[in-house]
């Protein structure tokens, strides 16, 4: 039998591989766990244990002896998590046995083959994958009665009540009892597509279900602990995380953030802005930076975490090519990457390793900084990653591959700016990630300016405000034709404020949506009523710092 | 950065915030005024200084220094 491999459900004695079209093949097979024990105890007491083996393993703290063994009922394994310290339990037994088995999840698979994975590297599953999302009146909402289903990332039917249809995966929100799949899920999170999670799927080889919902980290860790394996480096169930000791001086000198050079305020003409491509995944691997050899020597060896961001950054390379969705999919495994680094409970988190980062990052950016000044160029604003500088069109070029010569980096325009405004707060200080500017070719960048928070109307008169100062090619004009327009639209909207659209009076807070009553905020799943004076003073103190914004003028 | 110390920049606001509520307890005007541009000025400061070992008091003066200069 042959076709893509949908889930895997583990039995006693081997594992049930679901195929697409309601297929199955079941496989016969034992599921590995490693054991920290100090003298061998009788593993064979218990009846699921099928072979034992002792094997030496790298870890964090040294070499250390564990007992390989081999269970034929992966539910053994909490009888020995009560009374054994565990290594390697994640990724999971299951997705090590399939790995194995040579039977890979969303891989086109001959069962009757040795080597069964059939489907290129590269290649995305012809499956049908299903995303049922709920709304309500206000927007998504996981409770919502009115439905939309999209079939392979197409829209394909709306409604309201419960949806039927058939395909092989589905992601469901609310009640899906008429959709019939193979594998059906009900994430807890809406933040990543179910495409995004079959890539995730298949790049950390463990089946959906494991990473499906999960934090981002999930399949990260996953992918790295796949390379300790290989190596033989045991990853710990919990680890012992002790930083080293140093001077109260060192520490405030090492523990530093990324670089933020703040922007001068106002609107700028003809401006660049460069971006580091995958920084700190970047630093990460060309400067071997890993948590078991950032305070000792690696002896030139590749570290795991930078071996593991090593193929991401190949994969997204690749994908790229193929398709921008896939390629994002692995891009926020490797923007969680140095976060992960930095944080203590995970796996391969170690926060010299993410100090020693930082370090290079802000090395690297001052770097730039110093050859854009060399060469003519004006920095407007930097920060961490990212450069917006102000000079000849005919240098750009010539900059950034210096910028590349120099730190080892790879670099891009991010926007060729025709005028980009920075902005201030109320009390004057320059904001450093709250800016806007319109890029060749009439679009707007925003960034900072509207925050998901704030009331659907508010987002509305900044949006209206910013499609006035589209128009305009030079800085100036876009100043004044937003001065020009900022009475009359924030009169508008004040009025809006007491006789608008329901929908105009939501603000989504984390999630959940609330509007302003006279009584105070209250969670808009039913609407009864807002608080127009709110409304109004949010537009008038919004409508105040952006004049504030435009007093800087150019 | 926020893992074992507080982020510079709030700091320095902090500075400034105290500086605030005392020109309006003194009633004080001009000094109002003048907290007021310092905040213009702050973070080009904070900015200046990254490379060295700085108490954020520190970045206050000199910036304050800068404001009577401009």
């Amino acid at each position: 039998m042959r076709g893509y491999v949908i889930d895997a459900i583990p039995v006693r004695g081997g594992i049930r591989v679901l195929l697409d079209g309601l297929r199955e093949v079941f496989l016969k097979t034992t599921f590995p766990i490693y054991v920290a024990a100090e003298s061998p105890p009788d593993f064979y007491e218990h009846p699921d244990v099928t072979s034992v083996e002792e094997e030496e393993w790298e870890s964090f703290e040294g070499p250390i002896k564990l007992y390989h063994v081999e269970l034929e009922d992966v539910s053994a394994l909490s009888a020995f998590r009560r009374k054994f310290k565990l290594y390697n339990t994640i990724p999971s037994p299951l997705a090590q046995a399939l790995v194995r088995l040579n039977v890979l999840p969303f891989r086109f698979v001959d069962f009757n083959e040795v080597e069964r994975v059939l489907s290129g590297p590269n290649d995305f599953p012809e499956i049908r994958y299903a995303e049922i999302r709920r709304y309500s009146w206000f927007g998504p909402d996981r409770r919502g009665n009115r439905y939309r289903v999209f079939l392979n990332g197409e829209l394909v039917e709306e409604g309201e009540g419960s949806p039927r249809l058939g395909c092989d995966v589905a992601y469901c929100e609310g009640e899906c009892g008429g959709v019939r799949a193979v594998l059906k899920l009900h994430p807890r999170s809406r933040d990543f597509s179910l495409k995004a999670d079959i890539e995730r799927s298949l790049v950390a080889r463990v089946p959906l279900r494991e990473i499906a919902g999960s934090s981002i980290g999930k399949a990260l860790t996953i992918n790295e602990t796949w390379v300790a394996m290989r190596r033989r480096f045991a990853v710990p169930d919990v680890k012992v995380n002790v930083e080293h000791p140093r001077t109260l001086k060192d520490l405030i000198n090492d523990d530093r953030a990324g670089l933020i050079i703040f922007p001068r305020p106002g609107f700028h003409d003809v401006a660049y802005q460069l971006d580091f491509t995958s920084m700190y995944p970047s630093i990460i691997v060309t400067r071997n930076i890993s948590p078991e050899n950032v305070l000792r020597a690696s002896g030139g060896r590749l570290g795991i975490v930078p071996e593991a961001l090593k193929g991401l950054l190949e994969a997204r390379r690749v994908l790229k090519a193929v398709d921008e969705e896939r390629a994002d999919a692995v891009k926020f495994m490797l923007v969680a990457s140095f976060g992960y680094l930095g944080y203590r409970n995970s796996k391969f988190g170690r926060v010299e390793a993410y100090e020693e980062v930082t370090r290079v990052a802000r090395e690297a950016l001052k770097e730039a900084i110093g050859l854009a000044e060399k060469r003519g160029f004006e920095v407007l604003h930097g920060i961490v990653d990212s450069l917006t500088v102000k000079g000849p069109s005919e240098g750009l070029e010539g900059l950034m591959r210096s910028i590349e010569e120099a730190t080892g980096l790879g670099m891009r325009v991010d926007a060729e700016y025709d005028w980009v405004a920075f902005t201030r707060g109320l009390l004057g200080e320059p904001h450093p990630q709250r800016y806007f500017g319109r890029v060749r070719g009439g679009a707007l960048k925003v960034r900072g300016v509207i925050k998901a928070n704030q009331p659907n109307l508010v987002k509305g008169f900044l949006l209206e405000l910013l499609s006035v100062a589209s128009k305009e090619v030079r800085g100036e004009d876009a100043r004044r034709a937003m001065l020009d327009a900022l009475p009359s639209l924030t009169e508008k909207y004040v009025r809006l404020s007491a006789d608008g659209e329901p929908l105009d009076y939501v603000m989504m807070v984390r999630g959940v949506p609330y509007v302003r009553g006279v009584g105070g905020f209250y969670r808009a799943y039913l609407y009864r009523g807002h608080d127009p004076v709110y409304y109004a003073d949010y537009v008038r103190r919004t409508a105040r710092e952006v004049r504030g914004w435009l007093e800087d003028g150019i | 950065m926020g893992r074992t110390q507080p982020s510079l920049t709030a700091v320095v606001d902090h500075e400034l915030n105290k500086f605030e509520r005392v020109s309006s307890r003194l009633k004080d005007e001009k000094l109002r005024a003048r907290v007021r541009a310092l905040r213009r000025r702050v973070r080009e400061v904070e900015g200046a200084l990254e490379d060295e070992p700085t108490d954020p008091l520190e970045i206050v003066l000199i910036a304050s220094f800068m404001d009577d200069r401009n």
